[in-house]
C-alpha cells in the first residue's frame, strides 16, 4: 500500500506506507483517517527536504522501534553516527538544518537524533568564536561578561 | 523562548537573556530551545564550560543550570597546588579526593590541607576552606554559592596504604546523595554516623582490598542509632566487619535497596556471620534486588550449594560480581548458562595474590589454582551471554592475548602451549584490568604490551574507559621486580590505543614513567605537532635491523606453527576483518604501521579523550597530563636545537 505526501511546493511523493509511517505525525494521521487515498499535505517541508527525508526512511524501513535506554548517564553520546548515516547528513548547513526541523514536524525521532549528533558533532573542539562563525551567531556578550562567564568556568580546566 | 533562569554568578552583574531574532533570515533548528538543548545533550562537560556558555547569551543560559561542577583533586599530581583547586570548591557539586601517604612527605602543603580536614569538628566546609580562602575578601559570595549548590558526591580515592581514621571526625555534608570510599588499609569507620548525617544518602561504596571495621559511638548504640528509613538504593562494603543482626536491621529500613554486595564479610569467633539466616531474613524483606553479592571470608573453598543460594537471590541480575577463588569450572558453567544476557562482569581479588605461571596462588590453603586464569579466559571467549558486556574488572594473564603465540620468537623462557581464542565481548565500554606480569612474560620485553594493547584496540573498539594496572605484587620464584616492562615507550606500542574512536578515559598505572616525551605525547594535542612526529620517525627508522629480525622470526614461526585461523575465533569463525586487523599482534611492525597511520592528515587520534592518567594518580586533561610528566619545552624548541649550528 502506498500514501501520496504533498510538500510545501505541491510536489507529489508516492511512498510505501511502511516507508511514511517511520514518521510518527503521518502513522497518527493515517490511523486517524482511517483507510483512504488522500494525499497527505505537508506545509513545513519542502519537496527538496522531503526527498532526503524519504530516502532516510527507506534506508531504515525495516529498523526495529527504537526504545529509549535506561541510563545513568545524562551524557549521551554523538560518535555512534552509522556509516551511512553519516554519508546521508554530509550536506550543506542550511539542508541539515532544513532536515532537523522536519524531523522534528514529522517526528522521526531517530533522523533528529541523527540531525542534532551531527551538529553537535560540529560544535565539539571548536573555540567560541569558531562556533559563532560556523552558525553565524552574533556574541551579545559584554567584555566584562565573557570574563566573568569564563573565570567563573575555569574549574573545567582544573584536572 | 524558554530560558533556564537561575542564581546569578557571585559577584556579578546578573546578564540578561536577549531572545535572538529571527526577522530577515528561515528558523533553523538554533532558535529552538528543546532541539539546542538536544543538541547539548551529545556534548561533554567541558565542551560546554569552555566553549558553548561563551558563545551567546542564549546558550549561556541554556547550559547554565546544567553544569554540574566536578571538583577533582590528587595530591600525587604535579605540580600540586592545593589552594588553587581547594578556591574551586564552592558550589561544586561532586568532589573526587585522591591522595597517597607517600607523596604527602613530599608535598607539605597538602599535608597541611589534609591535617585541617582530619582536625576538623564542627563544621568541615569552614575548616576545610576558609583558611584558605579567608584572605580574598570572597567568603561571603563563596558560602552563599555553595548553598546554592551543595556537595552531592564525594569520591574518597586512596592510592595506597593511608590511614582514614579521620573519616569518624569528618562532619559530611548533609546533602550527600553518593559517597564512596576506596580504602586500602585496614580502617576503623563509625559507618552508621555517615547514615545518620547523611540523610539523604543513595549510595554508599566502601570498598578496597583491607578490612572495614564497624566502630564508634553510633556503631556501639546498634540499630537505636539508625532513623526509621533511609532512601539507600545501592550499598556495598567490602571486607566488612560487623555484626549480622546490625546489618540485618539496616535492611529493615532501606525498602529501596537494588544493589547489595557484601564482599567477603568477615568472620571471628567473636563476629560470627550464618548466611542461611541472613538469606532467610533477605527473604522475609522482598527488596527490589537488581544485584546482589555475598561472600564470607572463610578457610575453605566454598561450596556450589552455597553459590547457587547466593546466585538464586537474583536469578535475573544482568550484573555480578564473583571472587577469584569462587571461579571454578562450575562457577563458568552457570554464567554460560544464565537466563538474560550479562552487562557487567566484576570478578574481585580480595587482596593481592601470589602468581603462579597459570593462575594464582589461593589465598587460604596456597595452593595454586592452576585452572583459574584460564577458566577466565574461557568464559571470555566462548560465553554468548557476555556478548553484550559493557563493564568487565578483573585481573588477566596476559598470556592469552597473545593468539598467534609469537611471546616465545621474543623469549622461549618458560614458554607452554596455551589454547587459543579471543573474547566475545566486542561491545565492551569500561575495562579495568589488573594484568599479573609473570617472569616469563617480563622476559619477552616490549612484545609483552604491544599485545596487551594491540589486541584491545581491535577486539573491544567500544571502548569508553579504559584502566590497565601493571601489578607491583606480581612475583613468581620469588622474583618480584618487573624493571623489564617498559609500558610506555614507543615500541610498547601503546599508541595502537589511538584507534579507538570511543575512548574518553584511560589510565595505565605502572610505577615509573620512562621514555621520553615524543613517545608518549601523541596523547594530546600539542604532541602531534611535526616536530614530535619527526622524533617519532627517527625512533622507528632506529628499527630497521630489529624488524629484519623479528620478519624473519616469524616466517619461521608460521612454518611451525600449529594453530589456525579459525582455531584462533574460537566459536566466532567468521570474522575476515577481525583477524586481518590483528594479523601483526605483538610484531614491532604493527606499531610502525599504525605510527605511519597516525602520520596521515585524516587519522582521527582518540576524537572523544577526555582524561589520562601514566601512572597511579587520578587522570587529568591530557595536556595537563604530559606537562606533569615531563616539563614540556616551549613549541618548536626541539626543532630549533635540531637545526642550530654554532659554526
Amino acid at each position: 500500500m502506498t500514501v501520496i505526501l504533498v510538500s510545501s511546493d505541491n510536489q507529489d511523493f508516492k511512498v510505501d506506507k511502511e516507508v511514511a509511517e517511520r514518521s510518527i505525525l503521518i502513522k497518527n494521521m493515517l490511523e486517524d483517517v482511517g483507510e483512504s487515498d488522500s494525499p497527505i499535505p505537508l506545509p513545513n517541508v519542502t519537496s527538496a527536504v522531503l526527498t532526503k527525508v524519504i530516502e532516510y526512511c527507506e534506508h531504515h524501513r525495516n529498523d526495529p522501534v527504537q526504545v529509549p535506554e535506561e541510563t545513568d548517564d545524562p551524557r549521551k553520546r554523538s560518535n555512534d553516527i552509522e556509516e551511512w548515516d553519516m554519508k546521508f547528513m554530509q550536506v550543506d548547513q542550511e539542508m541539515l538544518f532544513e532536515i532537523i526541523l522536519a524531523a522534528n514536524y514529522l517526528d522521526i525521532k531517530p533522523l533528529l537524533d541523527v540531525g542534532c549528533k551531527t551538529v553537535a558533532n560540529i560544535i565539539k573542539g571548536k573555540t567560541p568564536e569558531e562556533i559563532r562563525k560556523a552558525f553565524n551567531i552574533v556574541n551579545d556578550f559584554t567584555p566584562e561578561e565573557e570574563a566573568q562567564i569564563k573565570k567563573e568556568n575555569e574549574w573545567a580546566e582544573d584536572r | 523562548m524558554l530560558f533556564l533562569f537561575r542564581t546569578p554568578l557571585p559577584q556579578m552583574k546578573p546578564i540578561q537573556p536577549t531572545p535572538s531574532s529571527t526577522h530577515n533570515r528561515p528558523i533553523t533548528p538554533l532558535d529552538i530551545s528543546e532541539l539546542l538543548c538536544q543538541i547539548f545533550s551529545y556534548l561533554d562537560t567541558y565542551t560546554l564550560a569552555q566553549s558553548v556558555v561563551l558563545v551567546c547569551r542564549q546558550w549561556f543560559f541554556l547550559n547554565h543550570s546544567r553544569l554540574s561542577r566536578t571538583l577533582t583533586w590528587d595530591i600525587n599530581w604535579q605540580p600540586f597546588r592545593p589552594k588553587y583547586a581547594l578556591a574551586r570548591l564552592p558550589g561544586a557539586e561532586r568532589l573526587i579526593l585522591g591522595y597517597e601517604r607517600a607523596n604527602l612527605w613530599n608535598a607539605p602543603n597538602a599535608h597541611g590541607a589534609l591535617e585541617s580536614l582530619q582536625r576538623s569538628q564542627s563544621n568541615f566546609w569552614s575548616t576545610f576552606i576558609t583558611p584558605l580562602l579567608l584572605r580574598q575578601d570572597e567568603k561571603a559570595a563563596h558560602i552563599k554559592n555553595l548553598l546554592d549548590r551543595p556537595l552531592q558526591e564525594f569520591v574518597i580515592a586512596t592510592t595506597n596504604r593511608y590511614n582514614i581514621s579521620w573519616l569518624d571526625t569528618l562532619p559530611f555534608p548533609n546533602t550527600l546523595r553518593s559517597l564512596t570510599i576506596v580504602k586500602n588499609r585496614r580502617a576503623n569507620i563509625d559507618v552508621p554516623r555517615i547514615l545518620v548525617t547523611c540523610p539523604v544518602l543513595e549510595s554508599l561504596h566502601i570498598t578496597g582490598t583491607a578490612m572495614l571495621i564497624f566502630h564508634g559511638p553510633l556503631t556501639e548504640q546498634g540499630k537505636s542509632a539508625l532513623p526509621n528509613h533511609l532512601r539507600l538504593r545501592s550499598l556495598v562494603l567490602e571486607q566488612p566487619r560487623v555484626k549480622q543482626s546490625w546489618i540485618e536491621h539496616l535492611l529493615t529500613i532501606t525498602p529501596d535497596l537494588e544493589d547489595l554486595r557484601l564482599i567477603i564479610v568477615s568472620w571471628s569467633s567473636r563476629n560470627d556471620w550464618e548466611w542461611s539466616r541472613f538469606r532467610d531474613h533477605l527473604k522475609t524483606l522482598s527488596l527490589p534486588l537488581k544485584r546482589f553479592h555475598h561472600s564470607i571470608e572463610r578457610p575453605n573453598t566454598p561450596d556450589e550449594e552455597y553459590q547457587k543460594e547466593v546466585l538464586a537471590v537474583c536469578p535475573q541480575a544482568q550484573e555480578h560480581t564473583v571472587l577469584a577463588y569462587h571461579f571454578t569450572p562450575w562457577m563458568v558453567k552457570t554464567l554460560m548458562d544464565w537466563p538474560v544476557y550479562l552487562t557487567t562482569l566484576d570478578i574481585l581479588h580480595s587482596r593481592p595474590l601470589g602468581c603462579a605461571r597459570y593462575g594464582w596462588l589461593s589465598e587460604y590453603t596456597n595452593h595454586e589454582s592452576i585452572y583459574t586464569a584460564w577458566h577466565w579466559h574461557y568464559l571470555l571467549c566462548e560465553c554468548p551471554k557476555l556478548r553484550y558486556l559493557k563493564t568487565l574488572k578483573m585481573p588477566y594473564m596476559p598470556d592469552y592475548m597473545d593468539i598467534h603465540r609469537r611471546g616465545p620468537m621474543y623469549s622461549s623462557e618458560g614458554s607452554s602451549p596455551l589454547k587459543p581464542g579471543i573474547w566475545i565481548c566486542r561491545e565492551l565500554e569500561t575495562l579495568n584490568m589488573e594484568l599479573h606480569v609473570h617472569e616469563h612474560a617480563k622476559a619477552r620485553g616490549t612484545a609483552y604490551t604491544r599485545v596487551v594493547y594491540g589486541y584491545l584496540s581491535r577486539i573491544c573498539p567500544r571502548l569508553h574507559d579504559l584502566r590497565i594496572t601493571f601489578t607491583a605484587y606480581c612475583q613468581l620464584n620469588g622474583r618480584g621486580e618487573n624493571w623489564r616492562l617498559h609500558p610506555y615507550v614507543l615500541e610498547g606500542g601503546l599508541c595502537l590505543l589511538s584507534k579507538l574512536r570511543y575512548l574518553e578515559q584511560i589510565r595505565v598505572d605502572y610505577s615509573s614513567v620512562e621514555c621520553e616525551i615524543a613517545e608518549l605525547n601523541w596523547l594530546c594535542r600539542s604532541g602531534r605537532s611535526e616536530e614530535h612526529r619527526y622524533r617519532r620517525r627517527q625512533l622507528v627508522d632506529g628499527w630497521t635491523w630489529r624488524l629484519e629480525q623479528e620478519a624473519e622470526l616469524d616466517t619461521e614461526r608460521m612454518k611451525n606453527r600449529t594453530v589456525e585461523d579459525e582455531d584462533v575465533l574460537g566459536v566466532e569463525g567468521d570474522y575476515d576483518d577481525l583477524m586481518s586487523s590483528i594479523r601483526h599482534l605483538g610484531l614491532l611492525q604493527d606499531v610502525k604501521e599504525l605510527l605511519l597511520e597516525m602520520d596521515r592528515g585524516d587519522f582521527e587520534c582518540l576524537p572523544e579523550l577526555q582524561v589520562v592518567a601514566c601512572g597511579n594518580h587520578l587522570p587529568r586533561r591530557p595536556e595537563r597530563e604530559m606537562g606533569s610528566l615531563f616539563s614540556m619545552e616551549p613549541p618548536g624548541l626541539v626543532a630549533r636545537l635540531a637545526d642550530w649550528n654554532p659554526f
